[in-house]
């Protein structure tokens, strides 16, 4: 191994503790075996030296999360101040990454390699008897597939970790990942209803390393375009030059401040969907889509009622979060001014998410839609009005007779 | 031939010549690096000026803003090779911003700012030629925690992509200047906050990168040797290998022994900007410190002695 890939690994402390664990649990099993495998023999009582023995393998399954976590760790998408530091250094996107690898490297294997002997050998030595049906009467293909599926638990247990913790990671960059992994969720749930628990746990376990091969391949494709992309926003009036995004982040000086700036005041995931309008509506609509292949029920409506609730609630706290009305509900009833129509807009499009959300939801529990096409429809529905109905932020929020948030202001 | 734009150094002034700076030398009175009569002094100052190569930081027309509060407005300066540029103001008036923006981590909203004549993030290219000269120490350095002290120093250098050989060399001369040696191979996470603070510095040093870029770099938790390898380096540094340092410090004492040039920044504008002899001499002080209160602190001696009177009559 070199240096430069030692560097995302854990500490070499970690490394003692382990071999530590593992050695003391295995002269613990050896002394109660031979302690007492006579008298557990005797009177059939279960082998708890086992149980003891067989620990190992969760270790090694541990210490498989952990290379996972570590590696992960050192990934700049996930960690800004790697990220402004790689923004200020020669560093390219396609050469290694300075303190460590981001992603699985062939070098790997060892470690691993390591690991999965260890567990290999613990469960032939402490489950000799539960494998030796199987070692014995099974075939070839059976022994090797017992085998190779003990020494390949912490290979998965490492590529798992690593796929789900950089999952949120590239949710930033490409959000369509998030559309796969509702396919594949999908997939699994289905073959599960189908053809039982068993292959669906053999779907989750084969798709960790067949979602990492293409997660592997985008995280390559992210880093060469890092050095001149930035995970902030840019600055409200900066000029780029075109070629490279803007570096900056814009400093919260208070939220009175960020609303009250010339170019207005955006929050983040509005001004994305409004920057990636396209992206923005062939992701709903592909996840609209991916709604349609779960196997709904009528009796999921309240569930998905729920859900279309929360979904205006959000879009509306998100557009009222520092801009509040000027009239809170008792002034209106004080002053009979019921409607404010240039705030009131930004209640619009939350109540046609429900409405026409709802109405396609109900048509499915009434049964003039099938309920595989009304709550994809009715998903869809709910977000693109969600966000493309209703005026732009910016122009509403310079032009709505808006109250800010006094608390936010003294922070 | 003409003439776009120009900028203003202490000791000379500059102006944009087709695709070019042409900095002249001057040894004229102050009054000639005055911003509003720059293109026309100039002109003269060609006559009998000396024409040199360009600056290797130049910031022309500089203007920057968080929300609705300007930190900088129409910034213009030259630094040239070889020189310390220290930058000086009262807190929160722009001096890390625009370290920042020199660095590249910020665009500015209008305004350029070049390094060795490149405008910075003019293409892909340019930008990595620009970041391989350049090396920006902020005031809160990332690192990360996992690693040891010497293998991040490395891991800067192999970015920079210094010599291996020469790297782990200077390496170990840095650790033990820094008096790091003892715990460069401990992980970077069990160091005091001084000790990161030193390692930073050393990282930057081992970048051997043209330009340093260096926010607050005697704060942090420096203890008395570490303050006096970095004085010493950052005062020959620039002289011996012709490299150009930019900082930021609220300290004088350390300032007037390495600086050649100050900037003050007041309000977002260039306040003064002109070698530390000639600061003493414009403000009638008797030191640098003295001169320095003046102008960036005048009201704080005054709140010294009216609360210094309330004591009394307390």
């Amino acid at each position: 191994m070199t240096a430069w890939h030692r560097m995302s690994y854990p500490p070499r402390a970690w490394f003692v503790v382990f071999v530590i664990a593992v050695v003391l649990t295995d002269l613990l099993a050896g002394a109660l075996w031979l302690s007492f495998s006579k008298v557990l023999v005797e009177f059939q009582l279960k082998r708890f030296d086992l149980a003891i023995g067989l620990f190992s393998i969760v270790l090694c399954i541990v210490a498989a999360i952990a290379l996972g976590v570590f590696r992960a760790m050192r990934c700049p998408l996930r960690d800004s101040g790697y990220h402004e530091w790689l923004a200020a250094s020669p560093w390219e996107g396609c050469e290694k990454t300075p303190f460590g690898p981001c992603a699985p490297h062939r070098l790997d294997c060892v470690p691993l390699g390591v690991l999965g002997l260890i567990c290999v050998s613990h469960a032939l030595v402490f489950g000799y008897s539960e494998l030796t049906t199987i070692i014995l009467w099974g075939s070839w293909n059976g022994r090797l597939a017992i085998l190779l599926s003990i020494a390949l638990m912490p290979t998965f247990a490492f590529l798992g970790v690593w796929v789900l913790s950089i999952t949120s990671a590239m949710l930033q960059w490409r959000a369509w990942v998030g559309i796969l992994q509702s396919w594949w969720v999908a997939v699994i749930v289905h073959t599960g209803v189908w053809l039982g628990k068993e292959i669906c746990l053999a779907a989750i376990v084969v798709s960790v390393p067949v979602l990492a091969v293409p997660y592997l391949f985008w995280l390559q494709r992210a880093l060469r375009e890092l050095p001149g992309k930035s995970l902030a926003m840019p600055v409200a009036g900066s000029r780029g030059t075109g070629l490279m995004n803007d570096m900056g982040m814009a400093k919260k000086l208070s939220p009175e401040n960020q609303c009250l700036s010339p170019s207005g005041y955006e929050p983040m995931i509005v001004r994305y969907f409004r920057e990636n309008r396209t992206s923005a509506i062939s992701n709903i609509l592909l996840l609209g889509a991916c709604a349609g292949w779960f196997p709904w029920e009528k009796s999921a409506i309240p569930g998905l009622w729920m859900l279309l609730m929360i979904l205006a609630m959000v879009r509306l706290l998100i557009h009222i979060d520092r801009l509040h009305s000027p009239l809170s509900l008792p002034a209106r009833w004080a002053t009979r001014r019921w409607i404010i129509p240039a705030y009131d807009v930004v209640f619009l499009p939350s109540m046609l998410m429900i409405v026409v959300g709802g109405l396609l939801l109900q048509l499915g529990a009434w049964g003039l839609l099938p309920m595989w096409l009304a709550v994809p429809l009715s998903v869809s529905a709910a977000c693109l009005m969600g966000f493309l109905s209703g005026r732009r932020y910016v122009e509403w929020s310079l032009t709505a007779p808006v109250a800010y948030d006094v608390r936010q202001v003294r922070k | 031939m003409g003439i776009s734009s120009g900028f203003v150094h202490p000791s000379g002034a500059g102006f944009r010549c087709g695709a070019g700076w042409v900095r002249v030398w001057v040894a004229v009175d102050r009054e000639i690096r005055r911003p509003c009569l720059l293109q026309l002094r100039m002109l003269l100052c060609l006559s009998r000026g000396l024409l040199e190569g360009p600056s290797v930081i130049e910031v022309s027309g500089v203007t920057h803003h968080f929300g609705v509060g300007p930190v900088l407005r129409d910034v213009s300066f030259a630094v040239p090779t070889g020189r310390t540029l220290a930058i000086l103001g009262p807190n929160g008036r722009g001096k890390t911003t625009l370290l920042k923006l020199m660095a590249g981590l910020l665009s500015p909203a209008f305004g350029q700012v070049r390094i060795d004549g490149v405008l910075r993030r003019s293409s892909v290219e340019a930008e990595l030629a620009i970041r391989a000269k350049t090396y920006f120490l902020p005031a809160d350095a990332w690192f990360p925690p996992t690693i040891t002290g010497r293998e991040y120093i490395l891991a800067v250098g192999e970015t920079w992509r210094v010599p291996i050989l020469r790297l782990f060399e200077h390496t170990d001369q840095l650790l033990e200047l820094f008096q790091l040696k003892d715990i460069s191979n401990s992980l970077i996470s069990s160091y005091s906050t001084g000790q990161k603070r030193k390692l930073a510095l050393c990282a930057a040093l081992a970048s051997e990168a043209n330009i340093l870029l260096l926010d607050e770099p005697f704060s942090g938790g420096l203890d008395p040797a570490g303050l006096t390898a970095i004085r010493h380096i950052l005062r020959r540094l620039p002289r011996r290998s012709e490299r150009t340092v930019v900082l930021t410090s609220p300290v004088p004492e350390l300032i007037e022994q390495i600086a050649d040039d100050v900037l003050i920044l007041d309000k977002g504008q260039i306040q003064r900007y002109a070698t530390i002899p000639e600061i003493i001499a414009s403000c009638g002080a008797s030191t640098f410190d003295e001169a320095l209160r003046q102008l960036i602190f005048p009201e704080t001696e005054d709140a010294l002695v009216r609360y210094f009177e309330h004591e009394v009559n307390r």
